[in-house]
């Protein structure tokens, strides 16, 4: 696939004082990873939906939509609870929203990130979305579980210098947001701090997260 | 890549601005000319109320009909101008969401829509949870409805409860419902409204279907109480283990990955037990032993066997996957 890069400059691409989440791994004390803080020469490379080959930071706009996120990437982990089988039943209504799904998963630590960002475009929004067209990128691949024409694209947008974009979240359907933090973003970080550790998703979260096809576990449905 | 590259050029990039600034001066004089309906429908029922006021005290001797009916017509009146209010505040909303979403990010340096949207989103110490608002609203409406019924068709049972005590406090609801709904309905149209046209717009209409049937599911009772639920979320969890202490002896460690003797004493390579401490190195501070455990057992084949086979490679890989920024020069 092509994309047509003329269409993606006119793109806006404006400032942006930015505050994100992620969650990171613990270590056997309980705290997190002393290496944590967002290095450039830290984040994986080439890895995930936004893969850039000097690595990409993977950010959510809200603490919800982070969880979401983190659910749908360990559904393998997501096991039944011993006292549910067949689906959640509606007695357990008000324990969704505080009951841990886990673990497993492993709880995490949970981050704000605070950026002064330069160049962002968003990618959420409606006239953005036309200029996505008109450069040839199927609007269509942002949420799904092919990651093939997202790679070229965030390639392409940490050549054009963007230090990061707001996209819509796969991981839920309602209109979450995430931020893939690029190279040239992340020197930009400002402050940060944990804002809660250990930390795990609810069982809330791990319901109202949309998984890939076919990944859903079988038991995670209200009767 | 290079092929066909054109930076907007300035004259473009002036265009653009000017028509965006055009929009916005439209929709904000919209904008006012929409608060300045409200405020003559405000107008007109304060009028109306005080000259039924009026016509109620000066009729107050003569204890008949003639209040009941001054009364009733002061909920219609109020009943009928919160409607008209309601109207124009969601179509204010709407106008102010799309400023804040699609205009001002056009221009440098406007960002009073999109300032006003942030800071009715803050929290703000409420006593009735955001999610239930408008249920509340909605009783209480229909309160003021069923008052204004009450009060046409039921006062000359007794009467004079109806004039000292129940028609100032049912008029009272019916005002407090009014302006509930009214700040409710245009919030909400507004917000829902966008979210919807961007989504569908964004995704297409086939990609965005299971969207749409989540925003049909959620006017049902069940993801209402789902709906309550999300507004009251906590940001985690609790997490019932103790982490492990600072520095922890080889065989603690193995203790710490939460198997029973039986399954430790089939793991006898010494790669298989180098490997079964990095697991648990890696992810025990996540898991704790029970978890840690249950995450050795699971998978198909079980993690657990690999290590018990003294294979001990993809379970380290496994376990290596859920840390995002590994040590400089080590893993990547």
């Amino acid at each position: 696939m092509g994309l047509i890069v003329d269409q993606l400059l006119r793109i806006p691409a404006g400032p942006c004082r930015i505050t994100v989440f992620r969650t990171i791994a613990l270590t056997l004390d309980g705290k997190p990873a002393e290496d944590f803080v967002p290095d450039p020469s830290y984040a994986k490379r080439d890895a995930g939906r936004w893969a850039t080959p000097d690595g990409t930071l993977y950010t959510a706009c809200t603490i919800g939509v982070t969880w979401n996120e983190y659910c749908r990437w360990s559904a393998k982990d997501l096991l039944c609870p011993p006292d549910v089988s067949g689906g959640i039943p509606r007695k357990m209504g008000q324990q969704l929203a505080y009951r841990a799904a886990g673990p497993p998963p492993p709880a995490r630590a949970l981050v704000r990130l605070e950026f002064d960002l330069q160049r962002v475009p968003d990618l959420t929004l409606h006239h953005v979305a036309q200029s996505l067209l008109a450069a040839q990128f199927d609007v269509s691949k942002l949420r799904s579980d092919d990651h093939d024409e997202c790679r070229t694209l965030s390639a392409v947008a940490a050549l054009l210098g963007w230090d990061a974009m707001v996209v819509p979240s796969a991981a839920t359907d309602q209109a979450g947001r995430c931020v893939p933090v690029f190279k040239a973003g992340r020197g930009r970080l400002i402050d940060w701090e944990i804002a809660a550790s250990p930390a795990s998703p609810t069982l809330l979260h791990a319901l109202e997260t949309r998984y890939r096809q076919g990944e859903r576990p079988g038991w995670l449905k209200m009767t | 890549m290079a092929e066909g590259l054109a930076i907007e050029s300035p004259r473009e990039h002036d265009q653009r601005l000017v028509g965006a600034a055009e929009e916005y001066r439209s929709l904000r004089s919209e904008l006012i000319a929409i608060e300045r309906s409200r405020l003559l429908v405000l107008g007109f029922s304060v009028l109306a109320l005080a000259a039924l006021g009026g016509f109620g005290v000066r009729t107050y001797n003569d204890v008949g009909d003639a209040q009941t009916g001054v009364a009733a017509l002061a909920l219609f009146v109020l009943l009928a101008s919160s409607l008209m209010t309601s109207r124009l505040s969601e179509r204010m909303q709407l106008i102010r969401v799309y400023l804040a979403r699609y205009v001002e990010p056009a221009l440098a340096g406007a960002k009073w829509e999109q300032r006003q949207l942030e800071r009715e989103q803050m929290p703000s110490g409420r006593w009735i949870p955001r999610a239930d608002e408008q249920t509340v609203a909605a009783l209480l409406y229909l309160g003021g409805v069923a008052a204004t019924l009450v009060v046409y068709f039921g006062a000359p049972l007794s009467r004079p409860a109806y004039g000292e005590l129940a028609i100032p406090l049912l008029a009272a609801i019916d005002v407090a419902a009014s302006l509930t709904l009214i700040d409710l309905r245009g919030r909400n149209a507004g917000q829902r409204g966008w979210d919807t046209f961007e989504t569908v717009a964004l995704l297409g209409a086939t990609a965005a279907r299971p969207y749409l049937q989540r925003l049909i599911e959620s006017l049902r009772s069940r993801d209402r109480r789902l709906e309550r639920l999300r507004s009251s979320i906590p940001i985690s969890a609790t997490v019932s283990f103790r982490p492990a202490s600072d520095s922890l002896e080889p065989d603690e460690l193995l203790r710490w990955s939460g198997l029973s003797q039986e399954e430790l004493a089939v793991i006898n390579t010494p790669l298989a037990v180098e490997g079964l401490r990095e697991v648990v190195g890696v992810l025990g501070g996540g898991l704790g032993p029970d978890g840690m455990a249950t995450w050795l057992r699971a998978g198909n084949p079980p993690r657990l066997s690999y290590l018990q086979r003294g294979k001990p490679g993809p379970v380290i890989a496994d376990a290596r996957r859920y840390v995002d920024f590994p040590r400089r020069g080590t893993w990547d």
